[in-house]
Order: structure tokens, then sequence, then C-alpha cells
């Protein structure tokens, strides 16, 4: 795969002030997803440099006192502030921009700034108001980053301050995807009839399709959004990207997670040997042969795995018992091998119903990370890589894994998917397809602490925790 | 802007393994003010936490991260807002052999309610070696019916890896993007 040679970005530093962490977080989302010659980074993410602009928010318990320590401090950095309150035309000291921050507002907003390197005209939205320097009324009451729905008032998640917080445009990318599936979808429906499933709808995926190369675009965006944001898009050689894909319901894996759905006791054979038996009624399965036997089977192909009527016959070969989830989970990873499974497309929004039980299963790099994404709000593989930056490998085995377990929402009927090729995923070979970031060493002891110095922020103190507790 | 305290706060019901679950992470030996049990307490375990457990995380030497375990028994709730005050999120823990666990989360809830309209929630869910019922796709079920999909697992208190996956899960539910 070669690499263009367009020109790098210009890298902005942006100083939060009044921010708690999950504002914080709403704002590094958005400068993960924004791409342009312009990347944004937060502060407390690049200590030591310098800031080019700054972003105050007056909504805090300090009010107003956080604009006036931030200019007593940085008299001459432009800024820009944010409240769901902004004052009267000519009353504030810098640009406004009204709550709920838009990120086809925050961006220009921010651009402006930085071309006239002074505090430019107030942003109501769209309404340009004058700047006076006289200080505003102060904000008392907290508030969230954005002007929440009332259900999120009474919502306990922490999912609701963000899923308010950045609803207004991942509505709007997961609308567009939504409705570019049901004109797909529609399409197919004219050309073709869907093929019978056994799989609950939820869990429904498209019928197999023959390797197509259609999707490319959309790969190639998935693909740019996994690179290192000082890394160039690739192109390969003849201009296609590639994920290899796999049927999740072929093969052993996929009549093991086709019973558990249907809670249906089984024996499952491969090549006509027992090899477990499926109670998911007991929440259990008995393996006759060492789990780590199973893994070579995952790649037999559908024609030689098939499934017997468990009669409650005594079982003498019964070499360990586990619970089902834990099998499927395990089956998922070793089939999958790091790639995308069919039923997927890189629009397709996708959610988790709930969190799996992360610490009896087995380990996924980043699956706390991944898991926390997608239980808040549906998203596409496009936003997912992009804000998680995650290894597709580690994706992709995780998404796998979630559908064996049967908690991965899809949409009922998936447009029909685009094969690019059958270039693997897989370490030593992932090069080629996609220039993944590197994995997080996030199970090995964390790195010796930067030098102590007072926290920056809560954004800091989460960060500085989240190594302590890596590192216990 | 919610102030944030630095503080972690443990709940559950009595028994349900908090003062083992701040001892397995904190730097420093817990500080518990246990006492003898002489109520219905006295069913589950010999003593019980009175006020509350203190563990801590040092970030560096100015910088810490309290470890609260609220105590279990409903007579002392009044210490429940007092320690959820600016908490960086809560961790309950429920015994799986109590008589109605379920009961216990909806109970736990409801008293926390005012902290998690704000903070993140993280459920350990103990004991599940001597009750495996309800299940943990039983509590997940249940919560994704009110739109609630905090992270469940089953944990051992006594397991520094367990608990570890608590705090993880509960700063990954503030900020999935943050890094260390």
């Amino acid at each position: 795969m070669m690499l263009s040679n367009a020109p790098q970005p210009q890298l902005i530093t942006v100083m939060p002030v009044g921010m708690d962490p999950r504002k914080l977080s709403v704002f590094r989302m958005a400068f993960r997803m924004h791409h342009s010659h312009q990347l944004y980074q937060l502060l407390d993410e690049a200590p030591g440099h310098v800031p080019d602009l700054a972003i105050v928010d007056v909504d805090s318990v300090d009010g107003w006192n956080a604009w006036h320590d931030f200019r007593a401090s940085h008299p001459h950095l432009p800024a820009l502030i944010v409240t769901t309150t902004p004052p009267r035309a000519g009353e504030a000291p810098a640009a406004v921009l009204r709550k709920p921050v838009r990120i086809e507002t925050l961006f220009p907003q921010m651009r402006e700034l930085l071309a006239n390197g002074r505090t430019p005209a107030i942003r109501l939205s769209a309404t340009v108001l004058p700047a006076a320097p006289a200080a505003p009324p102060v904000a008392t009451a907290p508030a969230a980053m954005v002007a929440a729905p009332a259900s999120a008032a009474s919502d306990h998640s922490a999912a609701a301050a963000y899923v308010a917080s950045v609803a207004p445009t991942l509505d709007e990318v997961i609308s567009q995807s939504q409705q570019a599936h049901r004109a797909a979808a529609a399409a197919q429906q004219q050309q073709q009839s869907p093929a019978p499933s056994d799989l609950p709808q939820l869990m429904d995926l498209p019928d197999p399709v023959p390797e197509a190369e259609h999707d490319t675009a959309a790969a190639a965006s998935v693909v740019r959004s996994m690179l290192p944001e000082n890394q160039s898009t690739p192109a390969s050689a003849g201009g296609k990207i590639s994920f290899e894909r796999f049927d999740p319901s072929a093969g052993l894996f996929g009549l093991v997670a086709r019973l558990l759905r249907q809670r249906t006791a089984a024996v499952i054979r491969v090549r006509e040997v027992p090899v477990l038996i499926l109670l998911p009624a007991q929440d259990k399965a008995l393996l006759l042969q060492p789990l780590e036997t199973l893994q070579p089977l995952c790649s037999a192909p559908s024609h030689e795995v098939d499934q017997q009527p468990y009669a409650n016959s005594p079982v003498n070969a019964a070499q360990q018992e586990i619970r089902p989830q834990t099998l499927a989970w395990q089956l998922a990873i070793w089939t999958c091998r790091g790639r995308l499974m069919r039923g997927i497309a890189t629009d397709t929004p996708i959610r988790l119903r709930y969190w799996p039980n992360l610490t009896r299963l087995p380990p996924i790099p980043e699956a706390m990370r991944i898991t926390a994404f997608l239980t808040r709000t549906p998203v596409n593989l496009k936003l997912i890589t992009r804000l998680l930056k995650v290894p597709p490998e580690d994706l992709f085995n995780y998404l796998a894994a979630a559908y064996g377990i049967g908690i991965l929402d899809l949409p009922s009927r998936s447009p029909q998917l685009s094969v690019i090729s059958t270039e693997p995923v897989r370490p030593g070979s992932k090069v080629e397809t996609v220039a993944a970031p590197s994995r997080p060493q996030n199970t090995s002891p964390a790195p010796a602490p930067s030098p102590a110095k007072p926290a920056q922020g809560s954004g800091r103190l989460l960060s500085r925790l989240l190594k302590k507790v890596i590192g216990l | 802007m919610r102030a944030y305290d630095n503080k972690i706060i443990f709940a559950g019901p009595v028994g349900a393994g908090k003062t083992t679950a701040i001892g397995a992470i904190s730097d420093i030996a817990p500080v518990t003010t246990d006492a003898r049990a002489s109520d219905m307490t006295l069913n589950r375990k010999d003593t019980t936490t009175v006020a509350l457990d203190y563990g801590v995380l040092m970030l560096d030497e100015n910088t810490k991260v309290h470890l609260y375990g609220t105590p279990g028994q409903e007579r002392f709730d009044f210490m429940w807002d007092i320690l959820s005050q600016g908490g960086i999120g809560l961790i309950l823990l429920l015994d799986n052999t109590r008589n109605n666990p379920v009961k216990d989360l909806q109970f736990f809830l409801n008293a926390f309610r005012d902290m998690l309209k704000a903070a993140p929630l993280v459920i350990g869910v103990t004991k599940t070696d001597l009750r495996a019922s309800p299940s943990i796709e039983t509590y997940a079920a249940l919560l994704e019916k009110f739109d609630m999909r905090p992270p469940i697992f089953e944990i051992d208190a006594r397991s520094r890896e367990d608990v570890k996956k608590l705090v993880l899960a509960l700063l990954f539910s503030i900020d999935p993007g943050l890094e260390s």
C-alpha cells in the first residue's frame, strides 16, 4: 500500500477552560472526528504546547469568573465562549457560541478566531453580534455541555450527558447512514427476495453476496480514520482498500451462536466426532475435548459441522464445563481472526444492548473502551475507528464476539455488503490492508509517570487515574 | 461544572464486599470502622462497617483519589448523601447470595439517584460462585428496560484484577476516548 504525499495538516492546540471531564470528552471526540487541513487537540493531550486558542465554558459553578481568570492570565489568547445563556448583543467580551455546540459551527468559528488572531464578533449559533468588554451577568446554575433534552435529566447513566451533548451531530450522521441503508435495502429488495434465515430479526444478516468492489470509498474512509493523525491517506496499488470478511453464520461458531439464540440443547459434531454438548437452558456447555482443540476446528467448513439432539444421555467424556457465553465469545475470536463479519457495512449503525461480562470472558484488547462507546449510542465503523482509533483486528474480533453472545444490535436488514477483497487483516499482514494505530499496552505496567506537577484539571486527573489503575 | 472531589464511592448491601474491594486496590491498608455486628447483620458476618471504609490511590505525592465505602446498613443511609457528593462515580456491589439481589439493586439505584444523575454507575456482582442466579444477563436485561446500560461484571472482591476492571469501566464510562 502506498502513501500519498498529502501536505501535513496544521496542528491547533486548544486550551479548555471551565470544563469537567465530560465536556472535555465531547470536545476531544469532536476534534477526532474533524479531518481537514487543520487538526485540533486539547492542551491536556499536549502538555508543553503553547495554546493557539481557548474555549471557555462559563456555565460551570465558577460562572464568568472562569472567563475573568482566564483572561487575566492569557490577555492575548484568542478565545471562544460557550454557554447556554449568551449575554445580550454587545455585552460579551469575546465570541460566543451558543450551546448546543455543533460541529458545523464550532470549527468555522475556531478557524475565524485563528485567522483574525483576535476576538471576533460574537456568534449566537448563526447570528453575528458585536462584542463589548463589559462582563455579562454571572451564570450561577451548573449546566450541561449542551441544552440537553428533558429526559436526560433523569438518566442514571453517564451516557446521558455525552449522548445529549453530541446527539445533534451523531444523530445526523446516523440518520444519514440509516437513510442510505433504507435506500440500498429498497433497491436490493426490488432485485431479489431475502433468503430465509433462522436468526432472530434483531440479529438478521444480509444474504451472502458475491464479492464486489463498490464499497471502496466507504472502506477507504474507515481506513483513513484508523490512521494516525499525522499519517496520510493510504491507497493500494489498485486503489482498493480491503477488509477480509467472514460469515458468522457458518461453521462451528455459527452453529453454536445460532443454538444459543434458539436456546436449543444439542450435541455438536465436527467431522462426525462429538466435540461439545450445548445446554443453554442450564447455562452451561460440556466440552468433550479440551477447549484448545476447538481452535483449529473453527476453520472447518459448515458441511463438516452438524448437530444431534441431546437425549440426556450420560456424558462420560466431558472434559470441562464452561459457560455458553464464554464458549461463544472464545469461538468468535478464533473464527474471526481480525476479519470483519458479514452483516456490517462501514456505515451500519451498531449498538450493544448491554455490557458483556468482561471479567469472565476471554480478553480482547480495547474491549472496555469499545464497549463503553457502543453502549452509549448507535455508531458506525467510521465513527468508531475515527474516535477510538483501536486496531481494526481488535474491533472486528470484538464485534464478532458480541454477536456471538447476542448483544450486538444491528439493523434488521442491512444493505447488501461489498466485499472488496480477501486481504487478511492479521498481525504481520495488516500493513498491506490498513495502517492501524499501534495497540496501547494497557495490560502491562504503566510507563514511568511524567515529572510530577499539579493536575491541570479533572480530565488530566482521570487520565492519570487510568494510568495508575492500569499499572496496579 | 460538576466539581469532582477525587473520590470513588463503593456502595452495596452488607456483606457484598465493599471493604474487601477497596483493600484490593488501595495503596494504603484500608481504614475501616468495623464493629461487632449486633443485629441482623450478624447472620451474614461477624463484623460490619458502621461508618465508612477508606482507601486511597496515590497518583503522585500530592494527588490522591479517595476510595470510600459506604456502610451497608440502611440506618446509616444519611452517610450516603454526604459521601457521594462530588464523587467521580459509583461502584455498586451486589451480593448474589442475598435473598433478593434484584431488589437490592433497585434500592441502591434509588438511594443514589441524585448522584447518578451526574456520575456513572458500575455494578459488580459478588459470590456468583455460590449462587449463579440472577445471572449478569438477567441484571443487564432488567436495566435495559429502563434504558440503562451500565457495566455489570461478575467479580471476586478479593481479586485486584476484577476490582481494577470495575474502576476502568467507570473511567471509560465517563470518556471512552480517555487515554493514559
